[in-house]
């Protein structure tokens, strides 16, 4: 972006690089594994079993009992947030996964396909960028009923057009560039040259684009599971949790406070851990200064 | 503005929009027999077969798709089956409710971005620069939803302050607008932020710090004027954006406005009504976009779409 040169003539007495923990990279990846360590032995690490209910412990406060309280059918705050989390990750990476293995197909399909289907592809990208992503998966959960799977389904289905929009913005420039042309004229197939040629020069991109994508994907799952039609009850999931101890929320502050925090720990933790990414891997995104 | 730019702007969006129809028409044609939905528990089969048949719902999906897009374009959404009044008349009365609630929202994250924004970019590098940054990124990740209640919780129960939810008074509009607000002002004000240092860095800061113009004066007149085209263009851009998050922080603080409404439509299984709903705002969203592209021409000469 702006004068380079500034910068550096600045940025070099100040910075003492070389003895210094890398905070920003640590910190948040240190508490995720610690979060998916907790999803993986949930079974041994929970307190309690999260769907134990008790009458008697209605809405119990923070204490040696129940670190975290208790919820309105007297089940352990703590307990079901550790296994929350294994819907929040599981929901995460594998609709982003999806979303991308969709995304990258079609953006490289309308890359090199002819103009029509391109048009097309694109057109329907625009419409997923467009609505809002809350309530496209409002209405096709409503429509097709909710369940694990469905909220991975749906969210892939609203995320892949950004995946489309990037790999199609690089691919159309890679395609001009000497050295595909060059593999073209030797009579390379279209599949190693996506596979060889372009492919390569997208992966950085992708993955940044995919660990920012993560964290909204994880954000949008507690949306649509605290609006009633995300991974259903039994289940124990962060928005559930919201949802269910809002009504009472004058009785108890921690029903609905000690979720949130686990949802915009986790989520800020994969965006910081996206924008280290992203200055290290992705020189084309400036640096967040 | 080349005619043409905006010739091929404006088809795309009909595209879209055309798409957008397929789309919605076809998802409520998933959800089952909508006849079954409306007919009442002791309807026969004869008396569901005069519904259909007066619903035009016995013939075929081509037939069906012509007939909900020509009504649509003549602004016949149908008819919600909860409220038993054309969609479109539900939706046209909650939207100036959206709208007020998505302005004072707006000025609100712009009261709030543009100086935090400036101001990080004078202090560079301070605790207040690191701070501001760690703010707005806390923002971000936090679910729109749980942002509402915990205000709820500490603005209108634990001190009474502001009605919890609602619709009236301006009150009202207090704890909602914080809410959205601050859903784009993190973004606003990173731009205002980067913005304003690449501007503070450009020569004509340089000369005018060295012919002695006062610092407030360099930074507010001569560096802020310069970087108003991305400034202008994201505050644009959130305002589109807005209307998304509108979704559910009118969910949260029972705000009678279009996300409300669609939510609860979704909820009732009403599909006329979210049919009609989804379109307008997908309509309102594009449209919005397309106004931004022209405004962004208008702004900067530099821009031309005619040749890339």
């Amino acid at each position: 972006m702006s004068g380079g040169i500034g910068d550096t003539v600045r940025a070099l007495p100040e910075k003492k690089r070389t003895r210094q923990i890398p905070w920003r990279l640590v910190l948040p990846a240190g508490f995720l594994l610690l979060v998916l360590f907790a999803a993986v032995f949930a079974d041994f690490i929970a307190p309690y079993p999260p769907g134990q209910q008790n009458l008697a412990n209605f809405m119990v406060p923070p204490g040696p009992e129940h670190w975290l309280g208790t919820d309105t059918l007297g089940r352990d705050v703590f307990s079901r947030l550790i296994y929350g989390s294994r819907v929040s990750l599981l929901v995460g990476v594998s609709s982003v996964g999806l979303a991308m293995t969709i995304g990258v197909l079609l953006g490289v399909i309308s890359a090199m396909a002819g103009q029509v289907l391109g048009e097309v592809i694109m057109r329907l990208t625009d419409l997923l960028l467009a609505l809002p992503p809350v309530l496209v998966a409002l209405a096709i959960a409503a429509t097709v009923g909710p369940s694990l799977m469905n909220v991975v389904l749906i969210i892939a289905l609203i995320y892949w057009a950004q995946f489309a929009r990037m790999v199609r913005g690089e691919a159309l420039t890679l395609r001009e560039r000497d050295y595909v042309q060059a593999a073209y004229a030797i009579g390379s197939g279209p599949i190693r040259l996506l596979w060889r040629h372009l492919l390569p020069n997208l992966v950085n991109t992708i993955i940044v684009l995919a660990t920012l994508q993560v964290a909204s994907a994880v954000l949008l799952e507690s949306t649509l599971s605290f609006l009633g039609v995300g991974v259903p009850p039994p289940t124990a999931t962060w928005g559930t949790m919201v949802a269910d101890g809002r009504p009472y929320v004058e009785l108890g502050w921690w029903t609905v406070t000690f979720p949130g925090i686990a949802i915009m720990l986790v989520v800020l933790s994969i965006n910081l851990l996206g924008d280290v990414l992203r200055d290290r891997l992705d020189p084309k995104f400036t640096r967040n200064r | 503005m080349s005619i043409r730019f905006l010739l091929s702007r404006l088809t795309q969006v009909v595209l879209t929009i055309l798409l957008l129809s397929v789309i919605v028409f076809g998802l409520a044609r998933l959800t089952g027999d909508p006849v079954a939905l409306m007919a009442p528990a002791e309807a026969t089969q004869e008396d569901m077969d005069r519904l259909r048949t007066s619903l035009g719902l016995d013939q075929s999906l081509a037939v069906q798709y012509w007939r909900f897009v020509s009504n649509a374009a003549m602004g016949d959404f149908g008819t919600s089956i909860r409220w038993n009044e054309p969609a479109a008349d539900i939706i046209l009365e909650r939207f100036p409710a959206t709208l007020l609630l998505a302005s004072t929202s707006m000025l609100f994250g712009v009261l709030l971005a543009l100086p935090v924004g400036i101001l990080s970019a004078v202090r560079r590098d301070t605790w207040f620069d690191n701070f501001g940054k760690v703010v707005s990124l806390a923002g971000q990740s936090m679910p729109t939803f749980w942002i509402g209640i915990m205000l709820i919780l500490v603005f209108a129960l634990y001190l009474p302050i502001f009605p919890t939810s609602g619709y009236g008074t301006g009150w009202h509009l207090v704890l909602p607008s914080i809410a959205l607000g601050g859903y784009v002002a993190a973004a606003i004000m990173r731009v205002t932020r980067s913005a304003m240092l690449d501007a503070l860095e450009a020569d004509y800061v340089r000369t005018a710090r060295s012919k002695g113009a006062p610092e407030r004066r360099i930074i507010l007149i001569h560096a802020l004027k310069n970087a108003a085209i991305p400034i202008v263009t994201i505050i644009a851009l959130q305002s589109a954006t807005i209307l998304r998050g509108a979704v559910v922080t009118e969910t949260v603080f029972a705000w009678p406005g279009v996300g409300k409404i669609a939510v609860d439509a979704v909820t009732a299984r009403d599909f006329p009504l979210v049919q009609a709903a989804v379109l307008f705002m997908g309509c309102v969203f594009l449209l919005m976009n397309l106004l931004i592209d022209m405004l962004y021409v208008v702004l900067d000469p530099r821009i031309s779409y005619a040749r890339r």
